[in-house]
């Protein structure tokens, strides 16, 4: 019986050709998509699974609350609260802090490699630690202790992945030494430890040093009780198995009155405590401050399994509309099988099972499709996931069960449809396509559609908004900036080697230092306020220590005085040169001269009094996600005070002066690797979390609209083919061949416009949602619907036109002739 | 075998009802070989279908060898319709995507039985009615009357006791008709099939024993 059904099952799906093909690539496509999205979100959800008491770790979290009500969320803490929390508090067992540099992102490697040659390379995501680190995280260890490598001062712990690439085989770095330098100076530190760093984490490190070296070291012995100032710790906490989160952080305003209040009404803002527990670290996109790794919100994996869902939801329709659609011819085959004595259960076994068997082979499809295009998504998304991970047993037979669940899903409507016939009824011919299966199949195909339409008018605003980004003026120069990252001692202060070296050069407009420039975060900050009001009144300013030559280097635009200059001996001790917000922020009116006026910053009493000396134009130093934040400049005298060397060039050869900017490096820093990078680069890495959500729209949003069309394409197939005696008579009695291929499109041309009416709404809100996230954004404008509205129909239309030109240009004598 | 008392069928138009069949009283014995006669739109089609169990009476009574059929379940309908019915349909009704050997063997399966009788029987009737050759022939590669040559093989094959054929040649040229007629009088002289045909053609009633005349939903 089972080969029976079997045979007649293959057969129709070979007899059938294009509506099996319709069908099995539509599921196919979708559950590959599926697959690959459900996969992503896996790999989202896999961060920091790897630690074994994970839940008991969590991350302090601060606000920061002004006295003006202004709330900012971080997740960096002064440096005693670590091991004054752990003593107060008894629920925490273990502390640890963790310190990224922000001065230095590229630290220096010297080794000696498994060759016996000397290497130097840079080498980045290092990170300070304390030595109870890995009491809180227990990473698995390939080779050496945990337990003690970091108590030795001189220890380092690599990366299996960095140890690898160091030493060719990572149990092999153990014990090797290694120079390592950076502006906290040159240490020789000896490998302690390697970790294993195949699974994801937040912290995302490829190396961790004690916190005893260079400044650092002092700073952390000398500031055991500054509690308000100095946030640049990531403080992590190991509870004690029966302690719980919210009785913890019941504890906290307590403490923070007991240590932290005395310092707090000294610096002029209030600190609130909270806990983010390890697992939700990854998705703490509301904190804008910088978590190591990039975070994403949980809406955005909403989003994208919704996409997942939608594309075989999708593909599930095409199945079921086909199958419905096409029930009347195997009406005839239920009457016959009928009258032989098939009961209605054996009918219904038989298409669920015919159904299951096509979701089986589109499923064996999936598999293949999705294998050959891993590396393109894996491309989209800047995800690695290998093939590995989706031959993964527990994957394949999820989804192998899903796909079947879909094909029961998918043939139960035709199966109980099908068996419900009359046997009387069918054999009469008296079929078959009831009100309630026409009105079934039209309101999936609507579905469908508002999916499409939805999909890419959201493409469309992203599109714009991407474009919008890229082409807004930032208030300063992006293109032709070289950006020479300063990593060491020697660099640093050899800073003015460089910049006399270049000045001579005709295609360098302008060479400067800077602490920070747009593209790095700018860590640096201090409370401002002006002659009449007190530290109460103190608005945060972002600060920036720069040469003389740094903002014209930048090309902001000098509204009021002038920038700084060496000929003023006042610039390196009280000059100030603040934006339009800065101007603002002091309480005075858009446009007023502030030019000589005074402001002045608080610190534990002392107060320091600056002079403003310049006004520039508002420039988008962060991203425009962000708004236009006060901003400052102060002028840093000290040629080793700089991170960065900015070279502004006037030439489009950049690769040309590359060359030359090589060289000339190389003869001035012999034992230093030369490295680079454009600002322009740098500054669009902001909007790489948006590109890749554009990309991903715009990929899944297409392959939904082939689907859907696909599927509309087999429904006007099948719906022509039925009707191809009526179009012969019709042709007969002299309708054209416009008015027949109206007729035919007609029904499905309006469900489009249906769907049109019901997507735009839905659209609108989701994607000003989307759009909410950015600070300086695009509207959503009447012409956008009306080029998503034009696009669907122009696709449904043509997807129609294809079939119904071809019926309509039929010879009427042969469609009539084949009844 | 087939006893119809006082039955009637009938379908609401609007607020009256179209009588299709009016209060028919019949009998056909084991063994007979019967033609239903009559204009079309006469009701002789449902007449047969109620028979065949197809269609069930809005009003009456119908013992199929004895048993009250009205009264019975969906499964023990679908038993007769196992082991005791086979239809002959005017458009023969063989299902496209099985071959002349697979549309003989499906009914066996709906028996349950064993592969190896199926193999025989099918053999033995593939052999009886000459059509060996034609067994992995797909219907659309066989003329009309080798379909219903197939139609017929299938619908004996389950060895039923009565067969219900509606117009089983009405599709058919004459030569191919008569041959097809031939065939059921040997099986109802034969094989003591009792054979209930529908038919338009006088010359086709000649091959039974007995004509049941049909007009208005009458027996006349």
């Amino acid at each position: 019986m089972l080969f029976n059904y079997i045979i007649v099952a293959w057969r129709n799906l070979r007899r059938n050709k294009l509506f099996s093909a319709i069908n099995i690539m539509g599921l196919a496509i979708g559950l590959a998509c599926c697959m690959a999205l459900v996969l992503y979100i896996f790999n989202e959800l896999s961060y920091d699974k790897q630690f074994k008491k994970g839940d008991q770790i969590y991350l302090l979290g601060t606000d920061f609350i002004r006295t003006s009500g202004d709330k900012e969320s971080g997740v960096s803490s002064s440096a005693p609260f670590a091991y004054a929390m752990k003593s107060e508090l008894p629920a925490i067992a273990q502390s640890t802090r963790l310190f990224r540099d922000p001065a230095s992102d590229k630290i220096l490697f010297r080794y000696t490699n498994q060759n016996n040659v000397q290497q130097s390379v840079f080498q980045q995501r290092g990170f300070y630690v304390d030595s109870t680190f890995f009491d809180v995280f227990d990473y698995k260890f390939i080779a050496g202790n945990p337990q003690n490598a970091l108590q030795n001062p001189q220890g380092l712990v690599l990366s299996a992945t960095l140890a690898k690439n160091l030493y060719s085989n990572p149990v092999n770095a153990l014990g090797k030494v290694i120079e390592v330098e950076s502006n906290m100076g040159k240490y020789s530190l000896t490998v302690t430890g390697v970790f294993d760093d195949s699974q994801l984490n937040h912290i995302g490190a490829n190396f961790f040093m004690p916190m005893t070296m260079g400044w650092i070291a002092e700073f952390v012995r000398s500031n055991q009780v500054e509690f308000a100032a100095n946030n640049m710790f990531m403080t992590y906490f190991r509870l004690h198995e029966n302690a719980t989160r919210e009785s913890l952080e019941k504890l906290l305003p307590g403490f923070i009155e007991k240590y932290a209040r005395k310092d707090l009404t000294v610096i002029g803002f209030d600190k609130r405590l909270f806990l983010i527990p390890l697992k939700e670290i990854h998705f703490s996109a509301d904190i804008k401050s910088n978590i190591l790794t990039p975070t994403i919100t949980k809406k955005y994996l909403y989003i994208l399994g919704s996409i997942a869902a939608f594309l075989l939801v999708i593909g599930c329709i095409n199945f079921m509309n086909l199958a419905t659609a096409r029930s009347a011819k195997r009406a005839a085959e239920v009457g016959v099988r009928k009258s032989m004595g098939a009961t209605k259960g054996a009918l219904i076994k038989q298409f669920i099972g015919e159904s299951m068997m096509i979701t089986f082979i589109a499923f064996g499809i999936a598999v293949v499709l999705l294998i050959c295009v891993l590396p393109l998504f894996n491309n989209l998304t800047g995800k690695q996931i290998s093939v590995l991970q989706v031959l993964d047993w527990k994957i394949l037979v999820s989804f192998l069960l899903l796909s079947l669940l879909t094909g029961v899903l998918a043939g139960s409507y035709p199966a109980f449809y099908l068996s419900m016939f009359k046997p009387v009824e069918v054999l009469k011919g008296k079929v078959v396509n009831n009100y309630s299966a026409i009105f079934l199949r039209k309101g999936l195909v609507v579905f469908q559609f508002i999916i499409t339409i939805c999909l890419i008018l959201a493409a469309l605003v992203i599109q714009m908004q991407m474009k919008y980004l890229q082409e807004a003026p930032l208030g300063f120069n992006k293109d032709q900036q070289i950006i020479l990252p300063l990593q060491t001692e020697y660099t640093r202060s050899h800073i003015n080697v460089i910049k006399e070296a270049l000045r001579n050069n005709s295609q360098v407009e302008q060479v400067a230092g800077t602490q920070f420039y747009p593209g790095v975060t700018n860590f640096g900050d201090f409370a401002l306020f002006n002659e009449g009001q007190t530290v109460k009144d103190a608005k945060k300013f972002s600060r920036n220590w720069v040469d003389e030559n740094f903002l014209e280097g930048l090309g902001v635009k000098l509204l009021q005085g002038r920038l700084f200059s060496t000929q003023y001996k006042t610039d390196s001790l009280t000059s100030l040169v603040i934006n339009e917000a800065g101007v603002r922020a002091l309480g005075y009116k858009q446009g007023e001269n502030v030019i000589g006026k005074k402001v002045y910053a608080e610190w534990h009493g002392e107060r320091e009094q600056m002079e403003i000396v310049g006004v520039v134009k508002d420039f988008h130093f962060t991203s425009l996600h962000e708004k236009i934040e006060p901003f400052s400049f102060r002028f840093e005298p000290n040629s080793d005070g700089y991170n960065y060397c900015l070279i502004h060039v006037n030439t489009t050869d950049i690769q040309g002066f590359l060359r030359t900017l090589e060289s000339t490096w190389n003869r001035i820093y012999p034992m230093e690797p030369f490295t680079y990078s454009m600002l322009s680069d740098d500054f669009n890495r902001y909007y790489s979390a948006d590109q890749r959500t554009a990309s991903i729209v715009n990929v899944f949003g297409t392959i939904a609209i082939v689907i859907s069309c696909l599927g509309l394409f087999g429904l006007v197939a099948f719906s022509t083919q039925q009707r191809t005696k009526e179009i012969g008579i019709r042709k007969v009695l002299g309708a054209s061949v416009t008015q027949i291929v109206t007729l035919l499109s007609r029904d499905f041309l309006k469900l489009v416009v249906l769907a049109i009416v019901i997507a735009c709404p839905l659209a609108y809100w989701a994607m000003n949602t989307w759009l909410n996230d950015f600070a300086y954004k695009i509207k959503i404008e009447w012409w956008m619907y009306v080029v998503t509205a034009v696009v669907a129909l122009l696709v449904a239309g043509l997807t129609l036109s294809y079939q119904s030109i071809k019926a309509a240009l039929l010879n009427p004598v042969k469609s009539i002739k084949a009844e | 075998m087939i006893q119809l008392h006082r039955i009637s069928k009938y379908y609401p138009v609007g607020f009256g009802k179209n009588e299709v069949l009016k209060d028919v009283d019949l009998s056909i014995q084991e063994g007979e070989f019967v033609s239903i006669m009559g204009p079309s739109g006469s009701g002789k089609s449902t007449l047969l279908h109620i028979m065949g169990l197809l269609e069930e009476p809005s009003a009456g009574e119908y013992l199929f060898q004895y048993d009250p059929v009205h009264k019975l379940s969906e499964k023990k309908r679908t038993e007769l319709h196992r082991n005791s019915i086979g239809f002959v349909f005017q458009a023969y009704h063989l299902i496209d995507e099985l071959t002349v050997y697979e549309n003989i063997e499906t009914p066996l399966l709906y028996k349950n039985m064993s592969s190896a009788e199926r193999k025989s029987r099918v053999a033995d009737i593939l052999d009886r009615f000459n059509i060996v050759a034609k067994k992995d022939l797909f219907p659309n590669q066989l003329s009309g009357g080798q379909q219903q040559l197939v139609g017929i093989a299938r619908a004996l094959v389950a060895e039923p006791r009565v067969i219900f054929a509606d117009e089983p040649t009405g599709n058919l040229h004459s030569s191919q008709a008569k041959e097809i007629m031939e065939l059921f009088k040997e099986l109802n002289t034969k094989d003591g099939i009792t054979i209930v045909q529908v038919t338009h053609s006088d010359i086709n009633a000649t091959f039974g024993n007995r004509v049941i005349n049909i007009a208005d939903g009458k027996v006349v």
